[in-house]
């Protein structure tokens, strides 16, 4: 359900470029779900929490970030690549790396992680 | 006046609107003066910065480039989930060369002008927690909260990781309680003020996630709270909505309001009703309001 819940993310951003805030109940939790959700919708539509779903609420220039989608996508920084990158940087942060400071992948460290297409990375596991 | 880009995110563009105009009624009373983006999409919360990394580091990279093409230093949020995905962004960007150079090629290849000039992510309680923003608001907030108990809550994400965000404590925040008491209210202590609200899994895991929401509201209710403040709108989504789910799961009717930074700052600014909106909440705010005693 949680992966469901962050592929609609990924869908509203493409299409839209903001959340599709009502699709998403029923895109995570199913379609029995969301009867079963009905009354509690409904209470707070009345205070127009639940936006209705048309028209969509567009951003400008949407367009762009269904590109950036295609690109990134083509490019295949996804899934484990996509997360080691961001982890890598989360690292450097988390351990103080600056000038002069210890670098995680110098002497004496663990092997620099593989990823496949990296210029930097270690070697294929055998 | 300072300038500020402002990204009002994707709940205070269409489910928290109330958030949006009270945050750009109450601006230029603290001092801001607010170029809003447009060509912006949603940052991806934490659901797109798990499933598609290197995408979540586009879609924040064009809002950092929308918002330093403004010429402004500054690119204000109004949610903790905002900040720390821009904030997260901007690190990575300010500190990787090659990356930045990649991302900006992209951005260059649909059309978004590259992300060159640096600028800082700030939420809108940094902005009037300190410095001019700080004595602009005691200045605005002029009609007072006296006589109103109010039950800080930060949410995580504008506490942690302290690396990325780094505006205060993460275990001992006082933001929250120095512009409760600037605006003359009382506040009010508890334990959870500085968990998680559950909101990320209120779908996945709804039980679980009400485990979590219970505890701030039981506990500001016992300290004696007569209102709730919290600078995420995802956080008031949860702590206002689902409180009536939490009368189901305890038998107790909490009936605690929860507002917006904005609307708590408003109040006692005396801003209208047709600028904080709250009508738009789920749990009435106006009853707690009767408590105060506004300065005339």
């Amino acid at each position: 359900m949680g992966a469901k819940h962050a592929k609609w993310f990924v869908t509203s951003a493409r299409t839209t470029g903001w959340l599709r805030e009502t699709e998403l109940v029923p895109r995570t939790q199913g379609v029995v779900e969301s009867i079963r959700q009905v009354r509690f919708a409904l209470e707070l539509r009345k205070h127009g929490k639940v936006p209705p779903p048309f028209p969509p609420h567009v951003a400008k220039d949407v367009r762009q970030s269904e590109l950036l989608h295609e690109l990134v996508t083509l490019q295949g920084r996804v899934g484990y690549a996509g997360i080691v990158q961001g982890e890598r940087a989360l690292e450097r942060h988390a351990i103080g790396v600056e000038d002069g400071a210890r670098d995680p992948y110098g002497p004496g460290s663990f092997p620099r992680p593989f990823v496949a297409a990296d210029p930097e990375a270690g070697e294929a596991p055998s | 006046m300072k300038t500020v880009a402002y990204y009002k995110g994707c709940l205070a563009s269409l489910s928290a609107k109330e958030l949006d105009t009270s945050t750009q009624a109450l601006a230029p009373k603290v001092g801001l003066d607010l170029i809003e983006l447009e060509s912006v999409t949603c940052c991806g919360a934490g659901d797109i910065h798990e499933a598609e990394p290197d995408y979540y580091l586009h879609l924040n990279a064009r809002i950092l480039a929308a918002a330093a093409d403004t010429g402004v230093d500054t690119l204000m949020t109004v949610c903790n989930v905002c900040t720390l995905n821009l904030r997260q962004a901007n690190w990575q960007l300010l500190n990787d060369g090659a990356l930045r150079e990649r991302v900006n090629r992209n951005l260059e290849a649909v059309g978004v002008p590259p992300y060159e000039r640096d600028v800082d992510v700030r939420h809108l309680l940094w902005e009037v927690a300190e410095g001019d923003g700080w004595e602009r608001l005691r200045l605005a907030a002029h009609k007072g909260l006296k006589g109103l108990r109010v039950a800080p809550f930060y949410g995580c994400q504008i506490l942690r990781p302290s690396k990325v965000l780094g505006f205060e404590d993460p275990d001992r925040p006082t933001s929250l309680e120095r512009i409760i008491e600037a605006c003359g209210g009382e506040a009010v202590d508890y334990p959870a003020k500085i968990k998680c609200c559950g909101f990320p899994i209120i779908q996945a895991r709804e039980d679980t996630a009400l485990g979590e929401l219970v505890q701030q509201i039981e506990q500001a209710v016992d300290a004696g709270a007569d209102v709730m403040v919290t600078p995420c709108p995802l956080c008031h989504l949860s702590l206002d909505a689902w409180q009536s789910k939490l009368r189901a799961l305890t038998g107790r009717d909490y009936r605690l309001p929860v507002l917006h930074l904005a609307q708590l700052i408003g109040v006692a600014a005396g801003l209208p009703e047709s600028e904080l909106q709250f009508r738009r909440h789920v749990v009435a705010v106006e009853p707690a309001l009767e408590k105060v005693r506004f300065e005339v």
